[in-house]
């Protein structure tokens, strides 16, 4: 008998740390110690979101500080519901996006949006995509909210209802991204491709 | 330029993505540290504030117009000394619960437990009224309200506190009996 479907299995997140129940404990109770701990923990997946996010390194590191700001006012009230790391990285996004509305990128990039094309792109990569370098660059080119609903899809493993929940829009807006985001990436990567061919 | 013959080529977008390398940022725990440091600071004076109002004010109250609950008779002959106390006690809670209390500041849910725990004092003064009590009966009843009373005090002194903190009592209600 054929097994029943599953969903796709969720990729793993950068910020997928096992954090000791026993820190948290010490860091609710505002040993500065634990804190710096957590902090030295997720600066690193912190950052990178934000960098890919907000494509700025400035941009990415006060998103940083605010993260760990918040993050340290609001632990005495975290229940464990949810893994922490989890908790920590929904601050985060949520920061990020603060950060590009602050900036009104996304008001102005996403108003000729449009939700044609929702098909995921499942072909092979172009070579270039396994060239760090380049695929930096073609990421670094595509509007910020395009890259940010493909980074939070392919890398982080978010639904495209809960990316839409983080950006205030539909699940259509976050297929339709993806899915002109990923056309959009192949175009870039093929033509660097033939540059340097 | 890439190799194209590389076997640990991305297959998916996920792999391509994680493999992009990871950038470094500078160190802001001196700057977050010092932050919360001033931060912690203001709390604590607000803190102290909040204690000094209490130390300076409570026994001028006290002594200007505490007045110990009427209790009931006591013909069952319950120990005077203890019972003395508790009014005594009874009287003090209820001098810090006005000054304590202030319902602008409350929230939804911050009020029904306020006035639960009214409610469960004014259950007990309801049985204190009753007759025939006996010695022990009355003595238990009164530890109760005492006891009841310090929750409450204790209740809303940490609401009126949180608030002075831009915060609310909501997400700790799980601490209260």
């Amino acid at each position: 008998m054929a097994p029943a479907s599953l969903p796709p299995a969720r990729p793993p997140s950068s910020f997928a740390i096992d954090v000791p129940q026993a820190l948290v404990g010490r860091a609710q109770r505002g040993d500065v110690q634990a804190l710096e701990e957590i902090y030295r923990s997720f600066e690193r997946p912190v950052f990178n979101l934000a960098l890919r996010i907000a494509g700025d390194r400035e941009l990415a590191s006060e998103v940083l500080q605010e993260t760990m700001l918040k993050v340290i006012d609001h632990i005495p009230r975290f229940r464990g519901g949810a893994p922490f790391w989890s908790w920590l990285r929904q601050i985060a996004v949520n920061e990020a996006l603060m950060q590009l509305r602050r900036g009104r990128r996304q008001s102005r990039e996403l108003s000729n949006e449009d939700e044609d094309g929702f098909g995921e792109d499942t072909g092979p990569l172009p070579p270039a995509a396994a060239d760090a370098a380049q695929l930096h660059r073609a990421l670094g080119s595509l509007p910020s909210a395009t890259r940010t609903v493909l980074w939070l899809y392919h890398a982080e493993g978010y639904t495209h209802e809960e990316i839409a929940t983080l950006m205030q829009r539909t699940p259509s807006f976050s297929k339709s991204q993806l899915s002109r985001g990923t056309r959009r990436l192949r175009t870039l990567l093929n033509a660097e491709e033939s540059v340097h061919a | 330029m890439h190799d194209r013959s590389n076997s640990n080529a991305p297959a998916t977008w996920r792999e391509a993505f994680a493999a992009l390398p990871i950038a470094e940022p500078a160190d802001h725990w001196p700057t977050i540290a010092s932050r919360v440091g001033r931060r912690r600071t203001a709390v604590g004076w607000v803190a102290l504030a909040a204690t000094l109002v209490l130390a300076l004010a409570l026994p001028w109250k006290l002594q200007r117009d505490a007045v110990p609950p009427a209790p009931v008779s006591n013909p069952t002959g319950a120990p005077h000394g203890e019972l003395e106390t508790l009014y005594a006690q009874s009287a003090q809670l209820e001098a810090l619960l006005s000054y304590a209390r202030d319902d602008r500041v409350s929230s939804g849910t911050a009020a029904t437990v306020s006035a639960q725990l009214d409610q469960r004092v004014a259950s007990i003064d309801a049985a204190l009224t009753q007759p025939h009590l006996t010695a022990t009966r009355q003595r238990d009843l009164w530890r109760q309200r005492v006891d009841a009373l310090r929750t409450l005090a204790s209740f809303e002194t940490n609401r009126r506190l949180l608030s002075a903190q831009g915060e609310h009592y909501d997400g700790a209600l799980v601490r209260v009996d």
